[in-house]
């Protein structure tokens, strides 16, 4: 086995261990119990709508980010707390290896999770709407979140010891708060950007003009979406690389 | 290795020679570190050659973090570093040739040891067949509880599962931060034993203790570090013959020892005699030179001298000097 597919197995028991790949598996299927709550009382006219909004807000603005923000974090992060990056670094292989594998091990397990809650979701839509084709749109917009998410946290993992809360405050306060306020830093927020791609390649009978107020002032094409999520994760792992090359390991 | 080779650059004792190892695996040049305003390293020149080199200091003198410039883990601020004719910040591939131990609790507890060392065997593009991983595990005496979670381990137990994963590897140069930190005596006999295997295989072997008494069943040659700066290197013997301007303490032990005793006095290279548990304990500044007078002294008295040793050439009491040198 390669020492960076090794890293990924690793690293998958790491963040899957113990309680948290029940806790995280349980935080992915609370949009879709609201939703099966929500559809006993609603009107079948609007179901579409009570979809859409239960993607936007418990979906894709807390349960992704959240979800990928404390798993990314702890990839690298957890490594300095407990002092195994040694066990790492101290190995025949280039830095860039390190920061690949932890972003892409990072986002895998993350989409993981994401996919078993876009599938909650699209199974209780089933249930109630009688329809499964918002699957794969949600599943694409949460893929493109959780791997931008990934690069973003693996990083600030890496040079911040307290990542968990730094990532809360840009996901509660600044994505939520600041982008609510001044739509026009929209572009900074990447679950909107996910979603951009989810309402783009949503069905037509999906409402996705009722969402399109919670995107701020851009709303990314898929195309644009992807160049973003590349873009953000290149220069990411970049960074990442350079600073494990050039900062002390403990 | 042994060698006779001694630097003692503190205090008024002269150095005869520099730390280097006759055949260097690991140079240190002028290697300095600091964190802020605080110096954890200051100017530190030494080379590490194959067999074993105990690194001493007390609790931060700056030995781990020598430990870990060496290993590439940290940067120097000022000087450099060359393993094996390389800089590892700038030369990953030569980890190929190095194992490591942390000083830190520093495991995956979700981890066996077999998971362990398999891993470490995979990072290191090293053969991760089951018969190599077993067969590191089985120099610490870890078998039988390879499958088990580290986090289930007693401390020894980490520390041993830790060489494993180091050994697996084959490495030439070993560096090891406290490696029998929380293993009881019969663990620090298996591992002692083990690193002695692997010096004698032409191994490089760094060993960095607090506990002097572990280092001395290791080792004859070290290098002492106090606060951050190079206090002493070579021999333990030649550390303690170079310091000259502290007496050398001998036990005599005889039939007649206050009759020798008042005798011993007269002697210009004796500075002082102190009665001790039927012996003598006698102060020298000059070991040679009362080792040829005693024989002389003691037909003369017709006394006879059954015991002759000099009791502060072990390594504690000469890290003890060291240490008061230091004050």
């Amino acid at each position: 086995m390669t020492p960076l597919l090794a890293i990924v197995r690793v690293t998958v028991r790491q963040l899957t261990g113990g309680t948290q790949a029940l806790g995280f598996g349980l935080l992915s299927l609370v949009p879709a119990v609201l939703l099966a709550a929500v559809s006993r009382s609603a009107d079948p006219g609007a179901l579409d709508l009570e979809l859409g909004v239960l993607l936007v807000v418990p979906f894709f603005a807390l349960v992704i980010p959240i979800t990928t923000l404390i798993l990314a974090g702890s990839a690298l992060g957890e490594e300095r707390r407990d002092k195994t990056l040694s066990f790492l670094m101290l190995r025949p292989i280039s830095r860039l290896e390190i920061a690949a594998a932890k972003t892409l091990t990072a986002a895998a397990v993350s989409t993981g999770f994401a996919v078993v809650g876009a599938l909650a979701l699209s199974l209780t839509w089933l249930a109630v709407g009688g329809s499964f084709d918002v699957f794969p749109s949600m599943v694409l917009g949460a893929t493109l979140a959780c791997v931008m998410y990934s690069a973003v946290f693996v990083l600030l993992g890496n040079v911040v010891a307290r990542s968990t809360l730094v990532g809360l405050i840009y996901v509660l306060f600044f994505e939520t708060v600041m982008v609510e306020e001044l739509p026009r830093l929209a572009g900074a927020s990447l679950w909107r950007i996910g979603l951009g791609a989810t309402l783009e390649t949503m069905p037509a009978h999906f409402p996705a003009r009722a969402l399109l107020g919670a995107m701020g002032d851009w709303i990314p094409s898929l195309d644009s979406a992807l160049i973003v999520m590349g873009s953000i994760t290149l220069v990411t792992v970049g960074i990442c690389t350079v600073l494990l090359k050039r900062t002390d390991a403990i | 290795m042994a060698t006779t080779q001694v630097s003692v650059p503190l205090g008024p004792i002269k150095p005869r020679d520099p730390a280097r190892a006759a055949d260097p695996t690991v140079a240190v040049h002028g290697v300095s570190k600091w964190f802020g305003t605080k110096v954890a390293v200051s100017d530190v020149s030494c080379s590490f050659g194959p067999g074993i080199t105990g690194l001493l200091g007390p609790n931060g003198a700056g030995k781990t973090t020598l430990l870990r410039m060496i290993t590439g883990l940290l940067h120097p601020s000022e000087g450099t570093v060359s393993v094996f004719g390389t800089d590892p910040l700038r030369d990953p591939a030569v980890y190929r040739r190095i194992g490591f131990v942390p000083e830190d609790d520093a495991v995956y507890g979700y981890l066996s040891v077999r998971d362990l060392v398999r891993y470490a065997a995979e990072l290191s593009r090293h053969d991760s067949s089951a018969a190599v991983v077993d067969a590191a595990i089985e120099k610490v005496h870890l078998l039988d509880a390879a499958d088990r979670p580290i986090a289930e381990y007693s401390k020894g137990m980490r520390q041993r599962a830790k060489v494993a994963a180091a050994l697996v590897n084959e490495p030439d140069l070993l560096v090891l931060d406290e490696p029998l930190n929380g293993a009881d005596p019969t663990q620090r006999a298996i591992l002692i034993a083990l690193f002695h295997e692997l010096a004698a295989a032409g191994r490089t072997i760094i060993v960095s203790s607090h506990v002097l008494a572990e280092v001395e069943r290791m080792t004859d040659r070290v290098i002492a570090i106090l606060d951050g700066k190079l206090a002493a290197a070579g021999g333990i013997r030649a550390i303690r013959a170079a310091m000259t301007h502290i007496p050398h303490k001998v036990r005599i032990d005889s039939d007649e020892p206050r009759i020798l005793g008042k005798a011993l006095l007269d002697l210009p290279a004796v500075v002082g005699v102190h009665f001790e548990d039927g012996g003598l304990e006698v102060q020298t500044s000059n070991l040679a030179a009362l080792g040829t007078a005693l024989p002389a002294v003691s037909i003369n008295l017709s006394v006879r001298v059954t015991r002759f040793e000099p009791v502060d050439a072990s390594l504690e009491s000469v890290f003890r000097h060291l240490l008061s040198i230091r004050r």
